[in-house]
């Protein structure tokens, strides 16, 4: 059952554990598909959503209640590895074959998520959609906007996404 | 594998190699920024300046809540010929400009390309390619009551029964001439808008109208009146996907009519208070805006008027911001209409 994060943010500024480890528990799913699907190695990956909760807490006044909460805060999650993304650009090389960025010194297969080789074929906002739905049981209709598209693209994307899984993985699961 | 076979396969693996940051985070050392507030210097010049302007204000509404909400006996369209002509043509005039611009969903996803950082400032000249197009369709609706004309005139289609044109002036006082041609039975009424050489297709039925390029490409318009506002919704369909929706409230003060919009587009709220101002050669308009998109919000106010190209031997838009940011040139284009 979806909580609703408006009861938990006066509990959140006054520094709450408990507030805090609820709101954690019930986002982290999501906050964790959006930064994979943008940065692939684990090292970063970890640091990125302490950030983000970090963020979350520090920028708290920023959000005004009745609004979606766990989209705000997955925007929070996509600015920061959008962020450390912009940092290391320089050093960011775009793989064409895998339609995907990544940091050259730390593509390396046992620092990297084995999840993200079973959305290998997807490009970046494919796996955002997908990861989000499947791992965090995101409604599409919030899928959409958090990823800023409207609801008919959002599932036009996933719809096309799974079928290119369902190729791909029937191969990968034969070998 | 299936569907529900993929999902589950890879949210069992995204579970058992997901980190838990929570022991890494320690809420006594995260500072909470402060709420921003606007901190006030008592000056008796400021003092007296502000409650001028708060008796202004006040006198300012009084008379606009009188003008907008008072003479409900004088909308701003008061035939159903006026809504269904006014339902058609802003239809037709979005759906034209949009189909004169590239999918903007058909972009490849370019990371520079996505939403400022929390860290970044927003800045009203970001949001002037978003706003531009919607200005065409302001030429076409805002003007001096008097100087817009719906007409009645026998069909000269002899597939249709019932036609009107509809005329107003643009900001070069051009004018601007749309004609709806349509049949009627009981449920609804089915026909075609013409201008220039284009013409789309529509059916009203009900507070629901629908204009169309193809089974794919088109509008529909909601009217959600009231008793006290005029007020209509659109969604702009491409390829068969929501691409884009709009409110429009249209009201008027001392006989000019002026429209409220409110866009929603990818996540971005645009709302647009838009006023003509007059002049002997060419009109302006002045435009209130509030941007928000899911974490900043912007407010303020500019200015557009007409500015000559001489490359393009016509007319482009001249952006003036009220924060003395300098300006921009926008195209006028791509709607080249009906005063191509």
């Amino acid at each position: 059952m979806q909580i609703n994060y408006d009861d938990y943010i006066d509990s959140l500024i006054k520094k709450d554990n408990e507030a805090f480890k609820i709101i954690y528990d019930n986002t982290k799913k999501g906050v964790f598909s959006i930064i994979i699907s943008i940065v692939k190695n684990k090292a970063v990956t970890e640091d990125l959503m302490q950030d983000t909760y970090i963020k979350m807490v520090e920028k708290i006044h920023q959000y005004k209640k009745g609004r979606n909460f766990y989209a705000w805060l997955l925007q929070i999650a996509k600015n920061t590895a959008l962020d450390h993304y912009r940092k290391f650009k320089k050093e960011i090389v775009y793989d064409p074959m895998e339609q995907s960025y990544y940091h050259d010194s730390l593509k390396t297969e046992e620092k990297t998520y084995s999840v993200l080789d079973l959305v290998k074929p997807l490009d970046d906002l494919e796996k955002q959609i997908v990861l989000l739905h499947a791992v965090d049981d995101m409604k599409f209709k919030d899928i959409a906007q958090v990823v800023d598209k409207p609801l008919g693209t959002v599932l036009w994307i996933y719809n096309k996404a799974i079928k290119s899984l369902k190729s791909y993985l029937e191969v990968e699961v034969q070998k | 594998m299936k569907r529900k076979e993929i999902e589950a396969f890879i949210k069992q693996k995204a579970l058992a190699e997901m980190p838990e940051v929570i022991d890494r985070i320690n809420l006594d050392r995260i500072t909470i920024e402060p709420k921003k507030r606007k901190v006030f210097n008592f000056n008796f010049g400021n003092f007296v300046k502000f409650a001028s302007g708060m008796i202004a204000l006040v006198v300012t509404g009084f008379i606009a809540y009188n003008a907008l909400f008072s003479d409900n006996s004088n909308p701003v369209l008061s035939t159903d010929t006026e809504v269904l002509g006014f339902q058609t043509i802003t239809a037709a005039v979005l759906l034209d400009d949009a189909n004169l611009v590239e999918l903007s969903y058909s972009a490849p996803l370019e990371i520079t390309e996505l939403q400022m950082t929390t860290q970044e400032v927003m800045s009203i000249e970001d949001y002037v390619g978003d706003i531009n197009p919607y200005m065409h369709l302001m030429e076409t609706i805002i003007n001096d009551n008097d100087s817009v004309k719906y007409e009645e005139f026998v069909s000269d289609d002899e597939n249709y029964t019932y036609a009107f044109s509809y005329t107003s002036t643009d900001l070069s006082k051009n004018p601007v001439t749309y004609k709806v041609y349509y049949n009627l039975n009981e449920e609804m009424a089915s026909g075609k808008i013409k201008f220039g050489e284009k013409e789309f297709s529509f059916e009203a039925k009900k507070a629901l109208t629908t204009v169309r390029i193809d089974s794919e490409n088109y509008i529909t318009v909601s009217d959600e009146s009231t008793t006290t506002l005029q007020k209509f919704n659109y969604r702009l369909y491409q390829n068969g996907l929501k691409m884009s929706e709009n409110n429009l409230e249209i009201y008027k003060v001392n006989n000019n009519i002026r429209v409220r919009t409110k866009v929603m587009k990818n996540g971005l709220s645009l709302n647009l208070d838009v006023k003509r101002e007059f002049f002997n050669e060419l009109d302006e308009f002045e435009v209130t805006y509030e941007i928000e998109n899911q974490t900043n919000m912007i407010n303020g106010n500019f200015r557009i008027n007409l500015e000559f190209d001489s490359e393009e031997n016509g007319y482009v838009y001249r952006y003036t911001f009220g924060n003395n940011n300098g300006g921009m040139n926008q195209p006028r284009g791509p709607f080249m209409g009906p005063r191509a």
